[in-house]
């Protein structure tokens, strides 16, 4: 027996020989299963069971679907009708497994009643969904009549929802166990998301939605109709692959290793899309295909939950307002509702992410259809339009469904329309001990890092958690993000190098600011600096500390640069990013945060900086006019702002010849910030002042610095929350402020009196109480004493403070503040008369800092 | 047969590894750890705020080796991961009863 049925399996079924004749895997695995079929009923006839018997020998899960690969477990359950015929039955049944075994295959049996088959098991979801592809081997035909067409429709009838759900659940923590993208670089091509079991997780669905209202006999179609053409390509293409997988590997083993990769790549296999020894085009193939499965699975998970659920509806109806000219929102799908879209206007093609983007919606199956139709056009569309391709990128980087957006715009190729860079890393597997992902997959995940951040609640994250809201221009970090791999496209060693020159292009074809570039290109040269540094170096070392925060030179770099080595870390694999490398970088972040703070002291110019600004004077006046104006900021200042920035702000010191003090206003990327630069000449109080205007004037500061030169011309700059954009769209209003400001310095108002007044008109809320806390540093500076000043925000906190240190005599150098939610922290370098205070004089004014910001009201 | 754990500074692994590779040592198993001996930990102050750290990142590193290379080894990982400063870490030396290589059944230094 066992060398006729070994006969018959090698006269029809595959081997990887047959495979490259251009056997079809769903055809194989069909024969194979046929084969089995024939050996179990022949050896059924010959067992103790035949004849005598009540049972039933049914076939299900993957045999019952006919899908045995050349590895597959055999799925048989022995059907009786009452309990006490299985333990009747237990040694023939035995006997007859054994037999198989003996066969060669590896066989896995159940053993249940009809009553066991069509009673719910709560934690056994695995179960009831393998009987929904029944077949009957052998014995008793009229048992499985009854199972099939009768107890078990009725059974699903009865626990369609439960069922469904338990399905969705089980498909869910399946996928995060696969990260939840399909992009692995050694994927199982049957549990991965995409792969074979997605396929069959589409079928479920489908039939179990099927029996929402009458029982249906077994086996029946899961996949709709409409569905079955998209899917028919990509099944076929995983079941070949499987199936050489098996003969791979010479075992059930579904995975698509580098060896496996090489194996297949060095035969000519069309169907698999693999040739000259080069793995990229089956990968890119594989990646394909399961792109689709992964759409049709996605499809029929959100199917599953619409029906019925009225908040579901409420939901989706909410959606579908959100539709415009452009795009109809259905089913959280978008739609292009213009049939130019596309072909005939490509700029809807970009258009439709930054829609998605700023909803959280998902792209049709048709609009991605369309998007795929007119590739070619988008794309040239793309390659010409830098600016508007910027425009979306940039709108989708902002949002916080930014993922999912480039996501989209990554399986419909819209994203390596708007930065050609990118078509070099699409699909691209490296093999790597490390990686798990795609070189595309594990950029966009870094995006996706960067967003779960934001709702981190880990004690681990605590530190890096606030710290994108903090930079100017968080898009950029999204772009560098976006680009830092490009270089893993093209051969070569030092792929940090060929990213930044293939980032050149496309920054310039995005006509981005000169800074930006600079910014960006810093990133992206640097993002495996902070990686080696935390491997390689001495932490505790404060010459590490200062080594970074040359290379970094200023805060925006640093934490730009942390966030991206933190995004770029965990997005390697899963365990990449352990509580212990996010302790060892967060130590390096701050040791170089405080290693930059304590640069204050250096009045070092930093030639690069200034030579870049003076490059940008008029002319040679404008050129000695500016050597002057750099001449005594602090190195921070000079390492914080562009050369572009410095200009402004000399340009704007211009104005002081006709005015006590100047004032711009320019609106942030955050989109509810302004950031106001103040200049004037120094004089007593001049701080306070300017807070109480700005306080008096109805805006928060989120943040502010204040920096001298050797002239004595104060540069003092405001970050202020303006959701409205008032000072924005009103060019009136900052002529008002800075009215308002010269009035306060020359006394012409009382600025207590003006912010009392405000505090009527406005009464606030009292906040979660934060105990402030007051310190001063006399040890680090040489030249002047550190307040430390963190206490819960209020209306005049600033101005109070300001002027309890002028009151005292002293003048202020430094100031550097920040707001966090309801929390101030505030640093104030303070000399007095002869400079650095005594202790006496600063434990004085530190008891009067710490009574102001006690105080809930305005105390000055 | 010696069982050899090393609680070393995460900067000095490479050094470590290197260095007992050339000495023959080819085989060991690397842990992420966090702790403090005499160091104790420390105060980290960052923007005003002092956050006190008393567990720090640490590496381990573990080497089954003959009783006649205990002495080359434990000198080899010292030298390689001494920087003088305080939380350099320590080397322990534990013995071993026997070992088993599972693919083919040796055993004792025969299946290191």
């Amino acid at each position: 027996m066992a060398k006729q049925f070994q006969e018959r399996q090698e006269g029809s079924g595959p081997d990887l020989a047959s495979v490259l004749a251009g056997t079809n895997g769903i055809e194989a695995a069909t024969a194979r299963s046929g084969i089995v079929d024939e050996l179990v009923a022949e050896l059924f006839e010959d067992s103790a069971l035949a004849g005598v018997s009540p049972v039933a020998v049914l076939a299900v899960g993957g045999y019952g679907r006919q899908q045995l690969f050349p590895h597959s477990d055999i799925d048989l359950l022995f059907l009786f009708p009452k309990e006490t015929d299985t333990e009747k039955y237990q040694g023939p049944i035995s006997e007859f497994v054994t037999k198989l075994w003996d066969e060669q295959l590896r066989v896995s049996q159940s053993v249940r009643t009809l009553g066991e088959c069509t009673r719910l098991a709560p934690d056994n979801a695995e179960l009831h969904i393998s009987l929904l592809d029944p077949r009957l081997l052998a014995g008793n035909n009229e048992l499985y009549g009854e199972f099939s067409t009768q107890r078990l429709p009725s059974f699903y009838l009865r626990e369609q929802k439960s069922l469904m759900k338990q399905l969705v659940d089980l498909s869910k923590s399946r996928h995060e166990s696969h990260a939840d993208t399909i992009y692995h670089l050694e994927p199982d091509v049957k549990e991965a998301p995409g792969g074979l079991r997605d396929l069959q997780l589409a079928g479920w669905l489908g039939q179990l939605a099927g029996m929402s209202r009458e029982r249906i006999p077994l086996p029946v179609e899961g996949i709709p109709e409409e569905l079955r053409a998209r899917t028919a390509e990509a099944q076929s293409y995983l079941f070949t692959l499987r199936t050489a997988l098996h003969l791979v590997h010479g075992r059930d083993n579904n995975r698509l290793t580098f060896e496996a990769q090489e194996t297949l790549a060095a035969e000519e296999l069309p169907q698999l899309g693999a040739a000259d020894g080069d793995r990229a085009p089956l990968m890119r193939s594989y990646f394909q295909h399961a792109r689709a499965i992964r759409r049709v699975a996605v499809r029929q998970i959100e199917e599953a939950y619409a029906p019925d659920s009225r908040l579901f509806s409420l939901f989706r109806g909410r959606q579908a307002r959100l539709s415009n000219h452009d795009f109809s929102v259905a089913n959280g799908r978008v739609y292009f509702r213009d049939s130019r879209a596309g072909q005939e206007k490509p700029e809807l093609a970009f258009e439709v992410f930054a829609f998605l983007a700023r909803h959280g919606l998902t792209l049709s199956a048709r609009a991605e259809a369309r998007l795929r139709e007119s590739a070619e056009t988008i794309r040239s569309y793309g390659e010409a339009n830098g600016v508007a391709g910027w425009r979306v990128l940039r709108e989708v980087l902002l949002s916080k469904h930014a993922y999912n957006a480039l996501a989209a715009m990554n399986s419909s190729k819209v994203l390596g329309a708007v930065m050609p860079e990118w078509r070099g890393i699409d699909c691209l597997v490296l093999a790597d001990f490390y990686h798990r992902y795609t070189v595309d997959e594990h950029t966009l995940l870094t995006i996706r890092n960067l967003s779960q951040l934001e709702n981190s609640e880990t004690d681990d994250d605590r530190g890096f958690r606030g710290m994108r809201a903090e930079l100017h221009r968080p898009e950029l970090l999204g772009l560098a993000l976006l680009l830092h791999d490009v270089g893993k496209g093209t051969p070569g060693p030092g792929h940090e190098q060929r990213s930044s020159e293939m980032a050149r292009s496309a920054l310039e074809r995005f006509e981005l600011p000169l800074a930006d570039r600079e910014f960006v290109l810093f990133l992206i040269e640097n993002h495996l600096v902070m990686s080696e540094f935390i491997r390689t170096r001495d932490l505790s070392d404060q010459t590490t500390a200062r080594e970074m925060a040359r290379w970094t030179g200023t805060e925006q770099r640093l934490k730009a640069l942390t966030l991206l080595t933190f995004a770029d870390i965990g997005a390697v694999n899963p365990e990449a990013l352990t509580p212990w490398r996010k302790r060892l970088l967060w130590r390096l972040y701050i040791s170089t945060y405080n290693a930059l703070h304590r640069d204050f002291e250096d009045e070092r110019l930093e030639p690069e900086t200034v030579s870049a600004a003076l490059d940008l004077a008029k002319d040679a006046e404008e050129r000695a006019a500016l050597q002057q104006f750099v001449e005594g900021f602090p190195k921070r200042y000079l390492r914080t702002h562009s050369a572009e920035e410095i200009v402004g702000h000399y340009r704007l010191s211009r104005e002081l010849d006709e005015r006590p003090v100047a004032l711009a206003a320019v609106h942030a990327s955050t989109e509810h910030t302004a950031a106001l630069t103040w200049v004037a000449r120094d004089r007593p109080f001049l701080f306070a002042s300017l807070c109480a205007a700005i306080s008096s004037y109805g805006l928060s500061v989120e943040k502010a610095e204040a920096f001298a030169n050797a002239e004595g011309i104060v540069l003092d700059m405001f970050t202020v929350n303006d959701p409205h954009r008032v000072l924005d769209s009103n060019p009136g209003e900052i002529r008002r402020l800075r009215r308002q400001a010269r009035r306060i310095l020359d006394g012409e108002v009382d600025p207590r009196q003006l912010l009392t007044a405000r505090q009527e008109r406005f009464s606030f809320r009292t906040r979660r109480h934060l105990a402030p806390s007051v310190s001063f540093d006399n040890e680090t500076s040489d030249r002047a004493t550190i307040f430390h000043v963190i206490a819960e925000d209020r209306r005049g906190l600033l101005f109070d403070v300001a002027t309890q240190i002028s009151e005292a005599d002293c003048d202020i150098e430094i100031v550097l503040i920040e707001t966090q939610g309801g929390k101030a922290i505030d640093v104030f370098y303070v000399v007095g008369a002869e400079g650095k205070l005594d202790d006496e004089t600063a434990e004085q004014l530190q008891a009067l800092l710490s009574r102001v910001c006690r105080a809930s009201r305005l105390t000055a | 047969m010696k069982r050899i754990e090393a609680v070393i500074q995460p900067f000095k692994l490479d050094d470590v590894r290197e260095a007992l590779k050339a000495a023959g040592v080819d085989g060991m198993t690397i842990y992420d750890v966090r702790g403090h001996g005499r160091q104790k930990g420390h105060k980290e102050v960052y923007r005003g705020q002092e956050y006190e750290v008393d567990l720090l990142p640490k590496v381990k590193i573990e080497a089954v080796v003959p009783d006649a290379r205990v002495d080359e080894t434990v000198k080899t990982i010292a030298d390689a991961a001494r920087t003088g400063k305080i939380g350099d870490g320590k080397v322990f030396v534990f013995p071993v009863e026997d070992a088993l290589r599972i693919r083919n059944g040796e055993v004792g230094e025969e299946a290191l």
